[in-house]
């Protein structure tokens, strides 16, 4: 499928591609022209905002606070990634470190916090 | 709704300790506003230091600083942060105080494993306290 774009005063298509970044997750390609393109045109307001068609949307399986990484290539083209969702995000370093056997982190924090503060 | 995590409440969701689920289940909680203390970030390379995980550090701030607000320590926090020490007839350590005037600051539910936080009364701060035992 196609998306129209603009870009300066030039017209390029993005086409939506069944790989991404993340294994699984489709993306928006503008830089292969291989594909038959669809009768899909939105256009870009006077504030750089495009509407994406809401079957592609849904195609791709992206939801309303989906981030896109864009990022442009030769040929006048585009291609909008999905970045992982905040909570995916964090969720990288859940447990990214072990806590010293025996140790109790938070409660040595909190006594350094309160020896820090004694003479304030 | 908005949430601050306390840097306990950090500590908890890297080392995953008790209430590291509460903390990711609030971090994905998209419809939230997800806030953290620039002090937050300093204590937390702190006890990674001491708990022997110093390299992870980066890794840390680059994910936290990416997926939460970090919020700047500035006149009128430092300002509020005092007024609220002075306010609630305890001693609350200074990094408490600015994490906890920042949450007020921002309307913020703070969600801590602190005993100095867990003294304040939720109608000064709200609070999820997290699980200790």
């Amino acid at each position: 499928m196609w998306l129209a774009w603009i870009e300066g005063c030039r017209v390029a298509r993005l086409r939506i591609q069944g790989a991404a970044g993340r294994a699984g997750t489709p993306f928006l390609d503008a830089a292969n022209p291989r594909t038959k393109p669809a009768a899909v045109t939105t256009t870009i307001t006077g504030e750089n905002q495009v509407t994406l068609p809401a079957e592609l949307v849904r195609e791709l399986g992206w939801t309303a606070g989906t981030r896109l990484d864009w990022q442009k290539l030769d040929g006048n083209a585009l291609v909008a990634r999905p970045l992982p969702s905040r909570g995916e995000l964090l969720r990288q370093v859940m447990g990214i470190a072990r806590a010293k056997p025996g140790s109790d982190p938070i409660a040595d924090l909190q006594r350094m916090q309160e020896e820090e503060d004694r003479t304030l | 709704m908005n949430f601050l995590f306390d840097t306990s409440a950090l500590v908890a969701h890297a080392l995953h300790l008790r209430g590291v689920e509460q903390v990711q289940s609030a971090m994905n909680r998209d419809d939230a506003g997800l806030f953290a203390s620039a002090l937050s970030l300093f204590e937390l390379a702190g006890v990674l230091k001491r708990e022997g995980c110093g390299q992870q550090i980066p890794e840390c701030w680059r994910v936290y600083s990416s997926g939460l607000e970090i919020i700047p320590v500035d006149a009128g926090l430092a300002q509020a942060a005092w007024a609220l020490r002075e306010s609630v007839g305890q001693r609350l350590p200074l990094a408490d105080a600015i994490i906890a005037a920042t949450a007020r600051a921002r309307g913020a539910t703070l969600v801590h494993r602190d005993q100095h936080l867990a003294a304040l009364p939720d109608s000064v701060v709200p609070q999820v306290r997290l699980a200790a035992t």
